[in-house]
């Protein structure tokens, strides 16, 4: 057993066995810390660091320069496991300014080039000043993970803008990390490279230490620590010169969503953290940084903007890690989830029926080539495919139907149709398939009625013949549904990643709410709207899907600004004076 | 003289799991049978009782321990549909000098009709005026009923029988009981669209099927004048593509193994689609005035790197 009753099973393998800057003894040894003086405190600290890092995702890279620049750090995180939604990532990133492998390429790029495609790519709602830092500090993230042992394959478009190319990607590299290009995923490779950093560095990660509170001294004072529960009971532990969150979005959370926008809560509704068929979580993205913060007097932005809706068919699981047991030290057993392809011919063949059996919208909408460099198809709730199925009444109950030449077609795998796994592969769900002989047996597998989804399909097998859908404007060429069997994939809303939350400022500090108010000074004319005269929560810092670090709706591929966030909320943790 | 011992007992049902059947298909019954003390009650049995009649007795079988089952017994639904209030009943027996005292359970079940359903497919549209084809028409019955020998209908546009046909005993490839025969119809004279309707005449079996129709739609046109030769092939590699689908619409063809499909069709403007999974769709306009033949490169769908994450 370690002290403080924390058994060893809980630390990541081989953490604390390197001298680091934090010695194992000086972190977990007896903290008989003075009382503190607010009574909100606790009178007691049962561990004492430097700084805390709540969430070992992205939270690693923080550890690693907070680390680095002399703190003693513990990362405390609630899973069993260390990665959070980072190891399910594809594992790419869009990364400029003249970066390494921008530099191998011969690619020329420059910071202003960058900033302004990036801000093109938010549509002008990131904050400027963070883009301008993320941007400014971006090259020195791709070489910062290069030198800690991240090959970078071949450079890609990316998705900002043409014409600069700035995809990255790790490449396989057999002995550094798994995962990689040819493998099921990417996301993986940043949280080897890191944890195996981490180790050298001795810091320690608490594995199934749920941060449950953080405690700030009174009258708006510094940050000095948090709760955490584990399995045996609760713990505090100091953190003397601050706490960092990187704990990750709150998509899990449907009360959460219910507040931002009840239209993503309800029948057919999820969150990406896991297999809804089971009620696992593999990550649980509950808000738990968002709510503690809140709880201090933080305040959020860009909550209303849910982004990164997406609408699955035939499954309702965005990822997922294979059978038990899970071994999340390789990604062989990686699940993509996402259920049927959303290809542009999936649209075209498809009709989408809702509740009532009706055809609401031009499917072909499903596949609208997106404004380049502003992000994929159909993850934005506000253009129309999405738009319109979130103005459906609840129970939306929609499915996408097509019949035995569609499937064919479309290339559909008709084997793991007809006998669903939710943990495997594209993770078929019993819930959202149904297969039948004729369309009357169908709509009933489908719960809709069936006299009205046979008049549908007959009107819309006669607009075929005519070459014209006169409901909706579906472009040609339009498909029959004739021939059996006959296929319904139902439609799930996924809360996916966000690009709201906390707000911070350029160092990542967790900006005060009150502040607003305090801040505002009565006049017409603002004299200055910068964040960084706002004032902070001391000792606070966020970085990852935890801040509204990118602003609305800066594409995917954002790892690596992330990233950045995180090494900046590192580097100035370790600089402040700590706290008595 | 000993007085005989009386001991409580409790019935559950272990099967059905579920409370809706089909009208005359089997219902599993499984029943447990419980006192208080633990009785071995094997040798006893239960009734089950329909609309106060015992329909079925059931013995217990096993015993574990702690309780007793009877063996499975399939029973069958009623074969009107409707909702039914049967019970499971453990009458008052006596064994080995102790009165096990009566206890049921109730059994409630929805009976639900047969319902057959209709499918229509491999109309070819458009039809040549004037001209005979094969259609396929395949019918279901939600209970699975076998509906080999079964006679189906055509009738057209005007309600006139067309054709007629018996279905076959094997199932349409892939479905899980779909019966299904090929007709012979001739195409209306005048060219249109029109709408003819598959039926199903009530059946004469134990369980009543009512009277089903399907309507289907197909589309007239002339006589083709004009050879289209549209060979399909992959942009980037120049590779043929097979099973490509060319529609000018509304005629369609696949592509042979070279990549080509010949449409024959009438003089006229026509919209030119092809499509193949992994491709962008292609879309042309084509003006037929003869014969003509057409390359068509169809572009790979590029990697959506917003998809990563």
């Amino acid at each position: 057993m370690g002290s403080q009753g924390i058994s060893r099973r809980d630390f990541v393998k081989g953490a604390l066995v390197t001298s680091g800057a934090a010695a194992a003894s000086t972190i977990l040894g007896s903290c008989q810390a003075a009382a503190p003086a607010s009574a909100a405190l606790p009178s007691k600290w049962d561990k004492e660091v430097d700084v805390v890092v709540v969430g070992a995702a992205v939270g690693l890279a923080a550890a690693i320069e907070a680390a680095t620049a002399g703190a003693s750090v513990l990362i405390v995180e609630k899973g069993d496991h260390i990665g959070g939604l980072w190891i399910a990532a594809g594992g790419s990133c869009t990364m400029g300014g003249n970066n390494v492998v921008q530099q191998r390429a011969g690619v020329k790029d420059d910071l202003e080039a960058w900033y302004q495609d990036e801000m093109y790519a938010s549509e002008y709602r990131a904050q400027p000043e963070i883009m301008r830092t993320l941007v400014e500090r971006g090259a020195e993230t791709v070489k910062w993970m290069e030198d800690l042992g991240m090959v970078w394959d071949t450079l890609q478009a990316g998705v900002l803008r043409p014409p600069i190319k700035r995809g990255l990607q790790p490449a396989q590299a057999p002995g550094v990390y798994v995962g990689g290009t040819g493998t099921p995923n990417g996301g993986i490779c940043w949280i080897q490279v890191w944890e195996k950093k981490l180790k050298q560095l001795g810091v320690p990660i608490l594995l199934k230490h749920r941060m449950t509170r953080i405690y700030r001294a009174e009258n708006k004072g510094p940050v000095v620590g948090i709760e955490v529960k584990n399995e045996k009971g609760t713990l505090n532990i100091k953190a003397r010169k601050a706490v960092i969150l990187c704990s990750g979005t709150w998509t899990d959370n449907y009360r959460m969503a219910q507040a931002w926008d009840p239209r993503i809560v309800g029948p057919d509704c999820y969150g990406d953290g896991g297999t809804p068929t089971d009620g696992k979580l593999f990550v649980d993205s509950a808000g738990d940084g968002h709510l503690a913060a809140a709880a201090i007097g933080a305040g959020f932005s860009d909550m209303s903007f849910v982004s990164y809706i997406y609408i699955f068919f035939g499954s309702r699981s965005y990822w997922g890690w294979g059978e038990e047991p899970l071994d999340w030290t390789t990604n062989k057993n990686y699940a993509a989830g996402k259920g049927l392809p959303r290809t542009a011919d999936f649209y075209q063949r498809i009709i989408l029926v809702k509740n009532d059996g009706s055809r609401y919208i031009n499917e072909a909408e499903g596949a609208r080539p997106s404004v380049p460099g502003r992000g994929g198809l159909t993850e934005n709730p506000e253009w129309p495919f999405t738009a319109t199925y979130l103005s459906l009444p609840q129970p939306r109950n929609v499915w996408a139907i097509s019949d035995a030449d569609g499937a064919a077609a479309l290339e559909w795998p008709v084997e793991a149709m007809r006998k669903p796994n939710p943990k495997v592969g594209q993770m078929f769900d019993p819930e959202c398939l149904a297969i039948a002989d004729t369309l009357a047996e169908l709509a009933n597998k489908m719960k809709i009625p069936a006299d009205a989804l046979q008049k549908t399909i007959e009107r819309y097998n006669n607009f075929v013949d005519a070459g014209k859908d006169e409901d909706f404007g579906k472009p040609m060429p339009l498909f029959k549904i004739a021939k059996p069997p006959f296929y319904g994939a139902k439609a799930s809303l996924i809360r996916h990643t966000q690009r709201n939350g906390l707000r911070v400022n350029t160092k990542m500090q967790v900006l005060e709410q009150a502040d607003q108010a305090e801040g505002y000074g009565g006049a017409a004319t603002p004299t200055s709207v910068s964040i960084g005269q706002e004032k902070v929560i001391p000792h606070l810092y966020a970085a990852g899907e935890c801040a509204d670090v990118l602003g609305w709706r800066r594409p995917h591929n954002s790892l690596g600004h992330y990233t950045t966030a995180a090494r900046i909320a590192g580097e100035n943790a370790a600089k402040e004076t700590p706290v008595k | 003289m000993e007085k005989t011992r009386v001991h409580e007992t409790s019935t559950s049902l272990v099967k059905p799991t579920l409370a809706e059947f089909y009208a005359g298909t089997d219902i599993p019954i499984k029943v447990r049978v419980s006192s208080p003390c633990g009785c071995d009650l094997r040798g006893n049995t239960v009734n089950i009782i329909a609309e106060g009649t015992p329909i079925r007795q059931l013995e217990l079988v096993e015993f574990d321990g702690a309780a007793n089952e009877t063996e499975e017994l399939l029973v069958r639904a009623p074969i009107d549909a409707g909702e039914y209030a049967w019970v499971v009943a453990f009458p008052a027996q006596e064994k080995d000098g102790v009165l096990h005292e009566g206890s049921s359970v109730p059994l409630s079940l929805l009976v639900k009709p047969h319902m057959a359903s209709i499918a229509v497919w491999d109309v070819p549209s458009p039809l040549v005026v004037g001209e005979r084809f094969k259609a396929r028409v395949g019918v279901k019955c939600s209970a699975g009923c076998n509906l080999a020998g079964k006679k189906i209908e055509v009738y057209d546009h005007r309600g006139a029988r067309v054709a007629g046909a018996v279905l076959g005993d094997s199932h349409w490839p892939d479905t899980e009981g779909l019966f299904w025969a090929e007709v012979e119809l001739e195409a209306p004279a005048a060219e249109g669209t029109y709408a003819w309707a598959a039926r199903l005449p009530p059946l004469e079996l134990q369980v009543s099927h009512g009277e089903v129709t399907h309507t289907f739609r197909f589309r007239t046109g002339k006589p083709a004048e004009h050879a289209v030769t549209v060979q399909v092939f992959d942009q980037d590699t120049g590779e043929p593509l097979e099973d490509a689908q060319v529609i000018l619409q509304p005629y369609v063809r696949q592509t042979n193994h070279v990549g080509v499909a010949v449409l024959e069709v009438s003089r006229g403007a026509y919209g030119l689609y092809v499509c193949r999974h992994g491709y962008q769709i292609h879309r042309a306009s084509l003006d037929v005035h003869h014969d003509v033949e057409v390359k068509v490169g169809l572009a790979a769908v590029p990697h959506d790197a917003n998809e990563e994450g």
